[in-house]
């Protein structure tokens, strides 16, 4: 059987100037590689970690997968399914499967909408008429943990561990095989990021979940992937099951990122 | 110990702010001492009071804040609390700066850095030219390359790093007595964020300075800091050196936080330990102990009065009756 989500040697290219501008400034090529040569897969109730620093390319990977920026060259497969080249309307079936959870989720619920209705959301833009948005709004805040108070809360009235939650119960709402979390835990204090990541954990094991987590902080990547790999500037460095990568890097910019995690003992 | 060896004493501060549901106690009986040329690192979760404490020595705070008759902050020697709109100004930016998060609080990004640089030191008798070469010598020394040349660039021709240093040099010019840095590299990945700690403690062997630093990451206090104050909902609950905060805490809390920390947990695993429930009501503060409603290891005291601060020996003491009754 194949796996759930396989990507096979992605390129992302973007343009980073236009094209008089480019035969002025005599360059030869104006586009960058946000993403180059990627290839992984992601099976059914995995965890796969994305580590790299800030423009790496993490964040257009997992936008490139959900169809938000198009893919240049590679092949990106869901259920055996090529999803490169297809058109807007044919890829919001995809976006139903996978769900994509966004890095600060304060700044990602619109501020003037309840709860209720930032959960209910994706049943509207699905036009999904079969299920009662607030039976299922409901549902989903109790699967996070929260109670049904929340529902007439508005954003600026979370704290942003409830917030998060917000953030799951909505990327759950159509009922996802894969969920891609980008930076699901940053901005949060120690004692929030375990709830966050043991919510998810939970979630994973009930529902079968896959994730593919996108983040910086490899002391969290640590705890809750299966396999990991590393991204510089637009290429997967390395990648290894999680222990491997800990415990015997090879590529010489993971020691780079390994050794410059802060040591949390003064000696 | 002496204030003269203390760039800055507070002692029993306390700060309300009056809001619609009623007075919010947000920081009670606050007592902490930065000594010259020491890093003094506050550990604390948001809604902690980090920043009202920090307001409060700047007399920064909101016009709804109430601060307490009995409270004192005497930095070198002048109690900040008694001083006048002129001393004040003195204070910020000059004895006492301060590092945000985010370099663009402090950065203007239409004015060239060497003309903010310049600008700080318009109290000085100095030549504009002799400003500039200040400014150049002091990007030099936070590790911008090409310096001279480089003072005539915008904030937004640096990386987000280079900002970063770039406040620091900012922070710097003036000499100050003391410096805040307020989470200075959450905002940075990790490789940027391990070279402007490793700034910071070069700095710091050069500048004679003596720094509070705020941060959220236990593994960066534990490198950079002499001394740690851990702080829970408006009140220090646990301080002491460095090494006695991260081998022999006290506070169930402070212990709490240490065991929650992933950095920490060398095993892979897929539970991770949380504090369960959540940061008191300040509005409506429990009648016992702060942390009481939460901790694990409450027993009769704990719910009758608030605990008093116990020395655990030397420096180090924590708000916890197991301390008393140890
Ligand atoms: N101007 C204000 N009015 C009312 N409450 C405030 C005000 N400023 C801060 N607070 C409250 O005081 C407490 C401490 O906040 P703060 O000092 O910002 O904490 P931290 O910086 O540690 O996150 C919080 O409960 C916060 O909501
Ligand atoms: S005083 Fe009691 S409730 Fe408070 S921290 Fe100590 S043991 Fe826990
Ligand atoms: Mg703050």
């Amino acid at each position: 059987m194949p796996d759930l989500l396989e990507v096979e040697h992605l390129r992302v290219r973007f343009r980073t100037a236009g094209l008089v501008q480019a035969l002025l400034k005599g360059l030869d090529d104006p586009f960058i590689d946000a993403v180059m040569d990627v290839s992984f897969s992601l099976a059914k109730g995995e965890t796969f970690g994305l580590v790299g620093e800030s423009g790496s390319g993490k964040t257009t990977l997992g936008r490139a997968i959900i169809g938000l920026v198009q893919a240049q060259e590679g092949s990106i497969k869901f259920e055996g399914k090529e999803l490169v080249g297809l058109k807007d309307s044919q890829y919001q079936e995809v976006r139903r499967n996978i769900a994509m959870m966004f890095q600060d989720p304060i700044a990602s619920l619109s501020p003037r909408k309840k709860v209720r209705s930032q959960i209910a959301e994706p049943f509207k833009i699905h036009n999904i008429k079969d299920k009662d948005p607030d039976q299922e709004a409901r549902r989903l805040l109790k699967l996070v943990g929260l109670h049904e108070g929340f529902l007439e809360a508005y954003p600026h009235q979370l704290s942003g561990g409830q917030a998060r939650r917000v953030g799951v119960a909505r990327a759950l709402s159509l009922d996802p095989k894969v969920i891609i979390a980008d930076e699901p835990t940053a901005g949060l204090d120690v004692s929030v990021q375990g709830e966050i990541l043991n919510l998810m954990n939970r979630l994973q094991r009930e529902l079968g979940l896959s994730y593919l987590i996108i983040t910086h902080n490899l002391p969290v990547v640590r705890h809750v992937s299966d396999r990991l790999a590393i991204m510089y500037l637009g290429r997967f460095v390395e990648t290894g099951t999680t222990t491997e990568i800990f415990e015997k890097p090879a590529h010489p910019y993971t020691l780079g990122l390994l050794a410059a995690v802060p040591e949390p003992d003064p000696g | 110990m002496s204030t003269s060896e203390n760039v800055l004493d507070v002692r029993d501060l306390s700060v309300s702010f009056n809001t619609a549901r009623g007075s919010l106690r947000a920081l009670r009986h606050i007592d902490l001492k930065v000594p010259q040329n020491k890093i003094v690192g506050i550990v604390g979760e948001s809604g902690c009071g980090k920043s009202t404490l920090i307001n409060s020595l700047l007399r920064l705070l909101a016009p709804n804040a109430v601060v307490d008759d009995n409270s004192e902050i005497i930095f070198e020697g002048e109690d900040v609390m008694e001083m006048g709109k002129s001393d004040l100004q003195g204070l910020r930016g000059q004895r006492i700066s301060m590092i945000f998060q985010d370099p663009m609080t402090a950065l203007n990004p239409v004015i060239s850095i060497g003309a903010q640089m310049s600008d700080i030191l318009y109290r000085q008798k100095l030549t504009k030219a002799q400003k500039r070469e200040r400014a150049a010598a002091m990007l030099a020394q936070v590790g911008i390359p090409d310096s001279v040349r480089r003072l005539d660039d915008y904030p937004h021709q640096f990386s987000g790093g280079m900002r970063q240093r770039i406040c620091i040099a900012m922070a710097l010019m003036m000499n100050p007595s003391l410096l805040i840095a307020d989470e200075p590299t959450t905002a940075l990945d990790v490789t940027l964020e391990a070279q402007i700690i490793h700034l910071m403690k070069e700095l710091r062997e050069d500048f004679e300075c003596s720094m509070l630093f705020v941060s959220h990451n236990l593994g960066l206090i534990a490198e950079l800091c002499d001394e740690v104050i851990v702080m829970y909902a408006g009140e220090v609950v646990e301080q002491g050196n460095v090494h006695d905060l991260f081998h022999r805490a006290q506070h169930p809390y402070t212990q709490m936080l240490l065991e929650c920390d992933p950095a920490r947990i060398s095993e892979t695993r897929k539970d991770l330990p949380t504090i369960s429930g959540s940061v008191p009501d300040l509005v409506d503060l429990p009648q016992g102990c702060i942390f009481s409603p939460r901790c694990p290891k409450r027993y009769e005291p704990c719910n009758e009065s608030p605990p008093g601060t116990f020395e655990v020996g030397g420096q180090h003491s924590a708000r916890c009756f197991k301390v008393r009754d140890a």
